[in-house]
């Protein structure tokens, strides 16, 4: 990684279930590149599930020209595998099966030393035509069975449109992270990610929140979100005036902070929050 | 917010007429605050008996580092104070001994910015000089910086000015710093503080200070981008035992000495971001030239 590019911003922790129904092919590669980058410097063995057929050029699209992704498919740390291969190698969906090929990989990759599975999909097999692919929603809320022990962590990602609205609904609602539609604007600006947690109540962001990107997050919140605002900030690196302000574009508002660092509360003094009764910020 | 400078010469005159404000802050309901050194506060709380513990202390060393990091603190403690239900707040000050004329200066400029600063909070502030310890020049200086004057009662002080002129003519005219170097500008602002938190690094600059650098930074950044025209540049480097940068932008530049001294409130709206800037910062000048304005930042 050179000092000319941003850093990675994920917005999955480990041991986490996440969904991304980012609409544009171009939004779900950036939080997958992102989301592969991530844990293959936390050392974890990482799976990619493709949709496509050449998987070479899911990896180069995934590599972005970084040279660690490159050297991980070399050593083995990081593997492409055809999606269909994995959910349905026969044709059909059979979840017992998926879950307990995926507690295998599991198994494997602590085997060899890894101390943890970070594993992604690309969910577009699973089409109606696909037999068992009814059962996808009970699939996704017994993947939870198969993060018993929590060292997995799981992209899915479910392109928007595609899916039957219902369908979807329901499958983010399986997961504990959801980096749903609306938040795509906030990746496209390349240094903040965010995700519904909490049910869809909380938005969770990650990255560095500053002038440069606070008026995409100021439309995203007026567009999609209503009091009381809710936020987890555990997993921002960084935050200026102007991204505390986008936060809370208009005072007479709750706003309720989760995950404050000491920069953030730092700022939350400095911006005379901290004593203001419409800001709750919790422990 | 009331303001007012209690001058004295004697512990006896001390005890008497504080003890006395404090006590008809007890009587209202108010909040008590002093901030004193230790041998004033025994003085104090011993004269106001039983009651002497409700008052709230403050050492004066610890409270007057830097006229910023004052500023702050006590806006903190006002704001606890009321946000705990207090509708006054009554404070005793008193600035510790200060070091040659200089020194005096910054703290006269900040007496002047008090009345600004704490303008929006329900406090009744005194501030004692004794001229035992401070220069006769100092407490004549400090009649043009608080709007009353605590005697037997309270009176207008006829010589009180207007905070802004005087913070003006007592700020040190900002010196151009030789040496520094520029930083590229392209790319995203996170990119921008990845540069200059890699030349920090190689300059050995402390993680906290380089920290506090790439936040104040940020703040001159944005305000180039939202009031300044743009930035032109942005230059950095070590000079002695400090590391500076300065962000110039295209703009018309302002002259106000008070800017980013006043702590902000829920209405604010500009001068956020310098305010965040100076408090982190060690030193920040403002300097309008014919070119724009340059912020420059010290840690």
């Amino acid at each position: 990684m050179t000092i000319d590019e941003p850093d990675v911003a994920v917005v999955v922790r480990p041991g986490e279930h996440a969904c991304c129904r980012f609409a544009h092919a171009q939004d779900r590669l950036q939080v997958a590149s992102a989301f592969v980058r991530d844990a293959l410097a936390r050392g974890h063995k990482v799976v990619y599930l493709c949709d496509g057929e050449d998987l070479d050029a899911s990896a180069g699209a995934l590599a972005g020209g970084h040279d660690d992704v490159a050297a991980a498919l070399a050593s083995g740390q990081f593997e492409l595998r055809l999606a269909r291969a994995t959910y349905a190698p026969d044709g059909r969906f059979d979840i017992e099966r998926v879950l307990v090929a995926i507690r295998e990989d599991r198994e494997r990759a602590l085997a060899d030393g890894y101390p943890a599975l970070s594993i992604t999909g690309e969910m577009a097999w699973a089409r109606p035509h696909v037999p068992g692919s009814e059962r996808l929603s009970e699939y996704e809320r017994r993947f939870a069975e198969a993060m018993e022990g929590g060292e997995i962590v799981a992209l899915c990602q479910y392109a928007h449109g595609e899916f039957e609205p219902a369908t979807l609904a329901e499958v983010a609602g399986s997961h504990e992270v959801d980096l749903s539609p609306e938040l795509a604007p906030l990746a496209r600006t390349q240094c903040l990610i965010g995700a519904r947690v909490d049910g869809g109540r909380t938005l969770r962001l990650a990255g560095e929140l500053d002038f440069a990107c606070a008026d995409a997050l100021a439309t995203v919140l007026d567009g999609h979100f209503h009091d009381p605002l809710q936020l987890d900030l555990a997993d921002l690196s960084y935050v200026d005036v102007a991204g505390m302000r986008a936060i809370r574009r208009h005072t007479g508002r709750p706003l309720t902070i989760a995950g404050a660092s000491v920069s953030v509360r730092r700022m939350l003094g400095l911006l005379a929050w901290d004593t203001d009764p419409e800001v709750e910020v919790l422990a | 917010m009331e303001h007012a400078l209690f001058v004295y010469g004697e512990d006896q005159e001390l005890a008497a007429r504080i003890g006395r404000f404090l006590e008809e802050g007890f009587e209202e309901g108010s909040a008590t605050i002093m901030v004193v050194d230790a041998r004033k506060h025994e003085l104090l709380r011993d004269a106001l008996g039983a009651d002497g513990d409700r008052v709230q202390f403050i050492g004066c060393e610890a409270h007057y580092t830097r006229p910023e990091a004052a500023i702050a603190d006590y806006d903190t403690t006002l704001r606890q104070r009321v946000r705990d239900g207090a509708a006054r707040v009554r404070l005793f000050a008193e600035l510790p001994p200060f070091e040659g004329p200089h020194e005096y200066d910054r703290w006269t400029a900040y007496e002047a910015i008090v009345n600004r600063a704490f303008a929006h909070h329900p406090v009744s502030i005194v501030c004692g000089y004794d001229t035992r310890v401070v220069p006769a020049a100092v407490v004549k200086d400090m009649l043009g910086t608080h709007p009353r004057l605590l005697a037997e009662t309270l009176t207008d002080s006829p010589g009180y000015q207007d905070p802004a002129l005087l913070a003006r003519a007592l700020a040190p005219a900002p010196a151009p710093v030789a040496g520094l170097a520029p930083v590229e500008l392209d790319g995203e602002a996170s990119i921008v503080r990845r540069r200059l938190r890699a030349l920090m690094t190689s300059a050995s600059v402390a993680p906290a200070d380089a920290d506090a650098m790439l936040l104040a930074v940020d703040e001159a950044l944005a305000n180039a981008e939202r009031h300044g025209g743009g930035v032109r540049e942005l230059r950095a480097g070590r000079v002695d035992a400090r590391f500076v940068c300065e962000v110039c932008d295209r703009g018309p530049g302002f002259d106000d000495a008070l800017a980013g001294y006043l702590p902000p409130t829920a209405a604010s709206e500009d001068g956020v971001g310098l305010w965040v800037a100076r408090q982190v910062t060690r030193r920040l000048e403002l300097e309008s030239t014919g070119d724009g304005l340059t912020v420059r930042l010290w840690v």
